[in-house]
């Protein structure tokens, strides 16, 4: 019953009252038109609901911020006229683009019509089980509230950033071509320097300078092997205190960034999601491997938090042995144990850390932060970021308000050019 | 939908001029006064969505009708009054006929049509049955009525139970 029935069989009511107690039949027959307006809608009602409804999705996958088309397809398969509302649950993080997420239909036996909206969502792993449907009437006096099976998955992708090459130099390489480089004499395109002609040297590559100080030799330049390596990423999906959501938006975002421009450049990549629950992925190269990088990616939630003790156990075991990692936190740069085992592996370590203070200022632009609090915090920030940076690791600092792309060029051009584990500041 | 809404404003001019020839051939024409105040509430109130503003205007109607009906003024007026009154409700919330972000789909000329038709019928009968009741007498025996009393009465209770469910 719907709040329209209640109200006329309020109105009904009272005046069958007031006919009673004013002995006014008229009274009566004023309400005659509500009652037979009643009865309509109960003649009308559908006997049974039957609905057959199919789910239709432009796309399975999607990246984060993208229009995805939705559409249900409807049928009646009862042997009477109905009018139907469908109602689609509008899950968390979607917005409506275009379209309803609930509309009416005055669907005939054999009829069908279609529900379609398109909308965009944030990153994550969206699952439709059913659709509402409510049965009415044409007065909407009476409603049946059911649902129809209408299943759908959706898998909304982190959108990553397009980042150039990085210039990392690592400790082994794959034997195969690729981009980084060696400081093995190959057929790459960076100069590493001259020696004496070999017969069989192309005649291209002669150094033609140290050929006219050296009359009677002949030298050939050297060029430095580019080729493939093995790269780590370790998101950290433990709690982050504050605005953590957002901030562990970018981290996943930064992660996606990283994981796509090495894979571009044929490297091979290797995932670690270390939350409550551990999600690895093991080193693969590829559009496939970024397809499973992504889909691990999207599924990623912050959770509470917990020891990074773990962290060496797991990389150990996942990631190929001297093989540079990638760490992506927020936070993690107060265990500096879990850095220090890395490093004693063997695995030039890369620490990518959101800045959580802008972020705080940020997020409490209205509120009151004590300045000394705010002050210590950053200090003692600084001080752990330094003790990492002194450790060897390389430790990019990154104001999430900028570009990750550039932070990570300048950091890294700046650390190749100083001792390793040189930090931005 | 603009048939449906040409038919809310129509039916609820009706239904005023009839409240207002109903008091006014008893002399009564105080009610004239009434008119102004729901004839603004209605114009101040066309823009916020919802149930609420068309049912209280029914309901302030209704009440008005059966005043008149209590003060011995014309029945068929009000009757009349009152089933047009109804129609210019339903067709005032067809559009939102569930509260919420619902609207009608490409179809809705066809749905148009048979909510009027509907309407049209269910109203018409009851204002038929109601002019019927006004014209025709009938001295039924107190046991019959009794009877039939009781009968309706389980009727509207199995209906509402059967609703509820």
């Amino acid at each position: 019953m719907t709040r329209k029935m209640v109200l006329l069989a309020f109105l009904i009511l009272a005046m069958f009252l007031a006919a009673l107690l004013a002995r006014k039949g008229a009274l009566i027959l004023l309400s005659l038109p509500f009652l037979t307006y009643i009865m309509m809608g109960v003649f009308r009602f559908p006997p049974e609901v039957k609905l057959r409804a199919v789910r239709a999705q432009e796309r399975v996958c999607a990246s984060s911020g993208e229009p995805v088309e939705m559409s249900v397809h409807v049928e009646n398969i009862g042997r009477s006229r109905a009018y139907f509302g469908l109602r689609d649950p509008l899950l968390p993080s979607m917005e409506l683009l275009e379209g309803q997420f609930s509309q009416n239909f005055l669907l005939s036996p054999g009829e069908k019509a279609t529900l379609k909206y398109t909308f965009r969502a944030g990153r994550g792993r969206y699952a439709w089980k059913s659709i509402r449907v409510l049965a009415t009437d044409p007065f909407a006096l009476f409603e049946l509230d059911s649902e129809s099976p209408a299943a759908g998955k959706l898998l909304i992708r982190p959108e990553p950033d397009r980042l150039d090459h990085l210039p990392l130099r690592p400790y082994i390489t794959r034997h195969i071509p690729g981009s980084m480089p060696t400081r093995l004499a190959g057929s790459g395109t960076t100069f590493l320097g001259v020696r004496e002609y070999q017969a069989g040297d192309p005649l291209r590559s002669l150094h033609w300078r140290m050929n006219a100080r050296h009359p009677r030799k002949l030298f050939t330049k050297v060029f430095e092997q580019d080729e493939v390596t093995d790269i780590g990423l370790v998101l950290d999906a433990r709690s982050q205190e504050i605005g953590r959501d957002s901030l562990f938006e970018h981290a996943v975002r930064a992660t996606a960034s990283l994981a796509e421009m090495f894979l571009r450049e044929s490297n091979r990549v290797g995932l670690l999601v270390y939350g409550e629950k551990m999600v690895p992925l093991f080193p693969g190269s590829g559009r496939k491997q970024l397809n499973r990088v992504y889909n691990t990616l999207a599924q990623a939630s912050a959770s509470r938090s917990i020891q990074f003790e773990y962290l060496d156990y797991y990389s150990s075991r996942l990631f190929p042995s001297r093989s540079i990692v990638f760490v992506i936190s927020a936070l993690g740069y107060r265990e500096l144990s879990a850095y220090e085992r890395l490093l004693a592996a063997g695995h030039p370590v890369v620490l990518i850390c959101p800045d959580l203070t802008g972020h705080v200022t940020e997020k409490l632009a209205g509120h009151t932060v004590h300045s000394l609090a705010y002050r210590a915090y950053k200090l003692e920030r600084w001080v752990q970021l330094h003790r990492l940076a002194n450790l060897g690791i390389r430790v990019i600092d990154w104001p999430v308000s900028q570009a990750l792309n550039s932070v990570l060029r300048e950091t890294l051009a700046r650390t190749l050019s100083s001792h390793p584990g040189h930090m931005r500041r | 939908m603009q048939a449906t809404k040409a038919t809310a404003w129509i039916c609820a001019a009706i239904s005023l001029l009839c409240l207002t020839a109903g008091f006014g051939l008893a002399g009564h024409w105080e009610i004239l006064l009434a008119i102004p105040a729901l004839l603004l509430y209605g114009f101040l109130t066309r823009k916020i969505a919802g149930t609420a503003t068309a049912s209280l205007l029914l309901v302030l109607y209704t009440l008005c009708a059966a005043l008149a009906l209590l003060a011995d003024l014309s029945p068929c007026l009000m009757i009349a009054g009152c089933s047009f009154a109804l129609v210019s409700w339903d067709s005032a919330l067809f559009s939102f006929p569930n509260v919420g972000n619902s609207t009608l789909h490409s179809s809705s000329q066809r749905l148009e049509t048979l909510h009027l038709r509907d309407l049209v019928i269910a109203i018409g009968l009851g204002l038929l049955l109601a002019l019927l009741g006004l014209n025709v007498r009938l001295h039924l025996p107190f046991g019959l009525v009794a009877g039939l009393a009781m009968l309706a009465a389980c009727g509207l209770y199995r209906g509402l139970r059967y609703f509820m469910n």
